[in-house]
């Protein structure tokens, strides 16, 4: 189920603005053991959402950045995307080399539990909250 | 950010969490302070305040530790959260700087 829709421009103040919104709506989704992410989710955000504003649309206040968040059963999807040009992907698919290359911020994330799948323009990312250690 | 200085300690008070829409404003601060570096032998940044951090905001801490290594002197950071020493960790800052409670 859809619990947030946002289309907002390209700043570090909004995507702030947009996190805090983001982390009240899913508390009052009552996910158990939410407070165990609550931080996770936090940075999560603010680094797909702060390269959208960066890399992918490089603070170009007319371009948009959207986020979209699904709840599901302790299942979290997050989608982000942007107005920027993308990552080339190579035939293999998404792989580490390339989540590297986007920034290392990507590698903190997937330590945190968090499944990332890179597509263009387009980042989505999962939280099992039963796979959460 | 607060400064603090007592005897040849300079401590760095955080008053807001470290994320990108806040180190612009920080990085400037930091100008001001970053001369009196010479007159004191350990410089600490208290994150007491800091419930979020952003990848903008650790290199905003991994800057502040180069500026302070170069001029030979101990940093060390303060009073981050339990979530927050976790991450330093995770991006094996702990190896860099020391961090405590």
């Amino acid at each position: 189920m859809q619990i947030y829709d946002i289309e907002f421009f390209s700043g570090f103040a909004e995507v702030d603005k947009v996190v805090k919104e983001v982390i009240d709506v899913l508390k009052k989704e009552k996910i158990r053991e939410f407070s165990k992410v609550e931080f996770r989710i936090n940075f999560m955000l603010r680094e797909v959402l702060n390269n959208a504003v960066e890399h992918g649309n490089r603070f170009d206040r007319t371009k948009k950045v959207r986020l979209t968040v699904f709840h599901d059963k302790g299942i979290l999807l997050f989608t982000i995307s942007d107005e920027g040009s993308g990552i080339e992907v190579n035939r293999h698919g998404i792989n580490d080399f390339v989540l590297r290359e986007r920034n290392r911020g990507y590698e903190v994330i997937k330590n945190f539990d968090f499944d990332v799948l890179l597509d263009g323009s387009v980042v989505k990312v999962t939280l099992n909250m039963r796979k959460v250690r | 950010m607060i400064r603090r200085v007592t005897d040849d300690t300079m401590n760095l008070v955080l008053e807001h969490d470290l994320i990108a829409s806040n180190v612009k404003g920080l990085n400037m601060k930091l100008m001001e302070y970053i001369d009196e570096f010479e007159d004191v032998s350990e410089i600490i940044l208290d994150m007491e305040t800091v419930d979020n951090i952003d990848s903008v905001g650790v290199t905003f801490v991994i800057n502040l530790y180069k500026s302070v290594a170069r001029e030979g002197k101990f940093f060390k950071v303060v009073h981050c959260s339990e979530d927050i020493k976790q991450l330093f960790k995770l991006m094996k800052l702990e190896n860099i700087f020391d961090l405590e409670e």
